[in-house]
């Protein structure tokens, strides 16, 4: 039976007229403002209907509440905030490199995996957009390979349009800029910071993508261009700061000063108060102070008295675009109400606010003072910071060249491209036979360069049957436990619901296995003669190589693409026809990634293309000529 | 008003077209979206349910709904217009489902010729007729890949788009559905 009828005869409506009677966007968005669900109270089709479904907002709101000038006791709910960029093992999060200099002459950077920074003259401006004037200090993070992301606790997952994605990484870095008294600064309007980022992975799929870390969603900026280290302009270049792993000069991060504290405000008489809960740690400009209450700024949104009547069953805070002001979350189990909101002070708490506020601006001068001195010191010296746990040395890995991003605001960048896992399991962990939930748990596909994570009480997670998984989870100690690629096929094998019995051992520990299971044992790479200084073979790694013959069958070319860590300049390519004789011998020139050849003047048939690798690994692939 | 907001400052390179797509981000940009592309999710959504009036109580519905997921919006090279789709088509069929509209698909007679020649060379003239009873008989999901290829002419990578398939997977599927006419037609 069907569901639908067809319409022959009523014309669709002209242009003119669709355009005439559209409503304006006012009027959509006046429903979005105040974050009522329109979807539920504004709905209403025809005059017949509108009765029944509209359900005035109003109604719900106006429970009998009284006292409206006191400040709303909300009921302690529990919040679940959880910041954007977390590191989930704070004694291994990767250190950042702070380059200091004036920011009117700007500097070119080396850092320690041969990322370059270029930051030309007044580049950074104050959160004003004036351009600043004195020593900056930019610090420098990137991260390449699952084990960074895993310490340094980025968000890899990517929403589009509402799938979410997990990035495949090519590299990622951040940068911030701060001025002397530790207040972040911006890049100025119209300049760029061009990075040239160290990569591992050629593959032109990359894009560039930006993190909003208010939204916490990762926004595409561009595709992302590799160039090897041959095609990059290689004038020879003097650095101003080049990374020196020896270096031990003294941390300046050290003695940097505390976030600033607002300064305390006294409430508007007659204004809408409210009292949040919020994470003392997540805003350290309030952290010094008790009985901070929210005072909604109606110049920016109107508030509705109704709602103020209202019992709301949790109250948060986040902090919003606009300086000083935040995003106060109202929340009740039938709605949910946004609006900006200052804080302040009753009388009382004015007087205690006040004079925290003094105590901390004065001792935070002292903290300066010597930031300052330490600072000056590191200018002089033009040294750069030791990190205290360095980049674990990966094996074989040597960049194969760069990819560069215009840094047009301080943040999180990467070259990434965005995959979905589609196999669910539904894992369980013990701790020698114990059950036991973990606090996080990660996973990584050997030979992609994603890690993809969830909670420790997720009961189904993604995985992808065909390859290689090595799992790890977190505890609440902060220490770690890897379950091995061989220990997770094991536990996976016909079943979808596995148990991992797990030993859980120090972070660094934990670190060096993860890298070690992920990328082999450290081991002095083989160096080849032939080959250029700077590529080097990784031989103890497992690394799959795939080749793909298209089209197929072929008539004129056929074009062979590999993938994997492989290229061609290091390979010999052989086409051999169905009774193993040899038809051509290939040597590739170019490190392209795929390989045109002629084939029209084989006979018809069935031909095998040999790839051999320079160590050795020989892969094949079959094609037809037609 | 949402202007509020402040923009996030992004001097990428990109083509016009880009500009918008990236770029739903505050609430001037989306007025650019809104102006440039209701008329076409209000005709988006007109083919379906052929009512003038709920058309445009949809068309709002759909723009407000985009708006308030602007944020999940990130543009990955796709055109925001099929996200737009993607977003009318949920709405109408969760309005369907609950039995507050009905699907009605608007069909164009003379684009009902074209299409008849794709099934049949002969008797194009009593077979219109019988192709619009053959469309009937169809599948809601596949007069859906119809009236979208042949009545609103949309490429298959649109298609594909709105409707979370591969472009193979459209053509493949439309391939089908018109070997499934044309077997109608011939049986009876």
């Amino acid at each position: 039976m069907s569901k639908f009828r067809i319409n022959t005869d009523q014309p669709i409506p002209s242009e003119d007229f669709i355009l005439q009677n559209k409503p304006s966007l006012e009027s959509i968005a006046s429903k979005v403002q105040l974050g009522v669900n329109p979807a539920k109270h504004w709905w209403k089709w025809g005059a017949g209907g509108a009765a029944a479904v509209v359900a005035t907002v109003a109604t719900v709101y106006y429970i009998n509440q009284s006292k409206p000038e006191l400040a709303n006791n909300a009921v302690p709910a529990v919040t679940d905030t959880i910041q954007c960029v977390n590191a989930p093992i704070a004694e291994v999060n990767i250190p950042a490199q702070t380059y200091t200099f004036d920011n009117q002459n700007g500097g070119t950077f080396l850092t320690e995996t041969g990322t370059r920074i270029r930051v030309p003259a007044n580049a950074f401006a104050d959160d004003k957009g004036k351009i600043f004037s004195g020593p900056v200090d930019m610090t420098f993070r990137e991260f390449h390979k699952v084990p960074d992301f895993f310490r340094a606790g980025i968000p890899m997952t990517y929403d589009s349009a509402g799938v979410e994605y997990t990035f495949e990484s090519a590299g990622m870095f951040e940068i911030l800029a701060f001025d002397r008294d530790g207040n972040p600064l911006q890049v100025a309007k119209d300049k760029n910071i061009p990075v040239d980022l160290v990569s591992y992975d050629n593959d032109p799929k990359h894009n560039v993508y930006y993190l909003d870390t208010l939204a916490d969603n990762w926004e595409f900026i561009e595709r992302s261009t590799f160039r090897t280290i041959e095609e990059m302009d290689n004038t020879p270049e003097s650095f101003d700061y080049t990374f020196s792993g020896n270096n031990e000069s003294n941390t300046a991060t050290d003695v940097k000063p505390q976030t600033a504290l607002i300064q305390p405000q006294l409430s508007t008489k007659g204004s809408f108060l409210f009292k949040a809960q919020y994470d003392k740690g997540q805003f350290p400009e309030l952290a010094a102070y008790d009985n901070v209450l929210f005072q909604v700024d109606e110049s920016r949104s109107a508030f509705d008295a109704g709602l103020y009547k209202v019992k709301w069953s949790s109250v948060t805070i986040k902090k919003s675009k606009m300086d000083g002001l935040y995003m106060l979350k109202l929340d009740r189990p039938d709605t949910a109400i946004k609006v900006y909101a200052q804080p302040v002070f009753d009388a009382t708490g004015y007087q205690t606010a006040m004079a925290r506020y003094k105590k901390a601006t004065e001792s935070n001068q002292a903290a300066r003072a010597n930031y300052n001195a330490a600072s000056q010191q590191a200018v002089s010296n033009r040294a750069t910071q030791q990190a205290d746990f360095k980049y674990l040395s990966t094996p074989g890995m040597t960049a194969p060249g760069y990819r560069t991003v215009s840094v047009v605001q301080t943040g999180i960048y990467n070259c990434d491209y965005p995959r979905r896992l589609l196999e669910t399991i539904h894992p369980s962990f013990t701790e020698d036979g114990t059950p036991f939930v973990p606090a996080r748990i990660y996973w990584s596909c050997k030979n992609i360069n994603a890690m993809y994570e969830a909670s420790g009480s997720a009961t189904e997670i993604t995985t992808d049957k065909k390859a290689s998984v090595v799992m790890w989870v977190v505890n609440a100690e902060g220490q770690m436990a890897v379950i091995t690629a061989d220990e997770y096929a094991k536990a996976t094998r016909k079943t979808y619901n596995p148990v991992f019995d797990v030993h859980f051992m120090e972070a660094r520990q934990g670190l060096e296995k993860l890298n070690t299971e992920l990328y082999g044992t450290v081991a002095v790479p083989a160096v080849n003669d032939d080959m250029p200084d700077n590529t080097q073979i990784a031989q103890n790694t497992d690394v799959r190589i795939i080749i793909n013959c298209f089209p197929n069958p072929a008539t004129s070319n056929v074009n062979i693409r590999i993938s994997g860590n492989e290229y061609f300049s290091r390979s010999t390519i052989s086409i051999i026809n169905s009774v193993g004789q040899l038809v051509q011998n290939i040597v590739p020139a170019a490190s392209d990634d795929t390989q045109t050849i002629d084939v029209s003047s084989y006979p018809p048939g069935i031909y095998f293309v040999q790839l051999r690798t320079s160590s050795g690994k020989s892969v094949s692939q079959r094609f037809v000529k037609q | 008003m949402l202007t509020t907001e402040s923009t996030t400052t992004m001097s990428v390179t990109v083509d016009n077209d880009a500009a918008v797509k990236a770029s739903a981000v505050d609430l001037s940009d989306f007025g650019a979206v809104y102006e440039k592309h209701y008329a076409a999710v209000y005709r988006f959504i007109f083919r379906r349910i052929c009512d003038t009036e709920k058309s445009f109580d949809l068309c709002s519905h759909v723009f407000l709904k985009a708006m308030e997921n602007k944020d999940r919006f990130s543009y990955m090279g796709k055109p925001v217009l099929a996200w737009l789709y993607r977003i009318a088509l949920n709405e109408i069929y969760m309005q369907h489902r609950k039995k507050k509209i009905e699907i009605v698909y608007h069909v164009d007679v003379n684009d009902l010729q074209n299409m008849s020649s794709d099934i049949d060379q002969k008797n194009k003239e009593e077979l219109e007729n019988r192709l619009l009873s053959a469309l009937q008989k169809l599948d809601q999901q596949e007069m859906e890949l119809i009236e979208m290829r042949y009545f609103e002419k949309q490429p298959v990578n649109m298609m594909a788009e709105v409707l979370n398939l591969t472009p193979n997977n459209v053509s493949v599927k439309l391939f089908r559905i018109i070997e499934k006419l044309k077997k109608m037609l011939t049986s009876n």
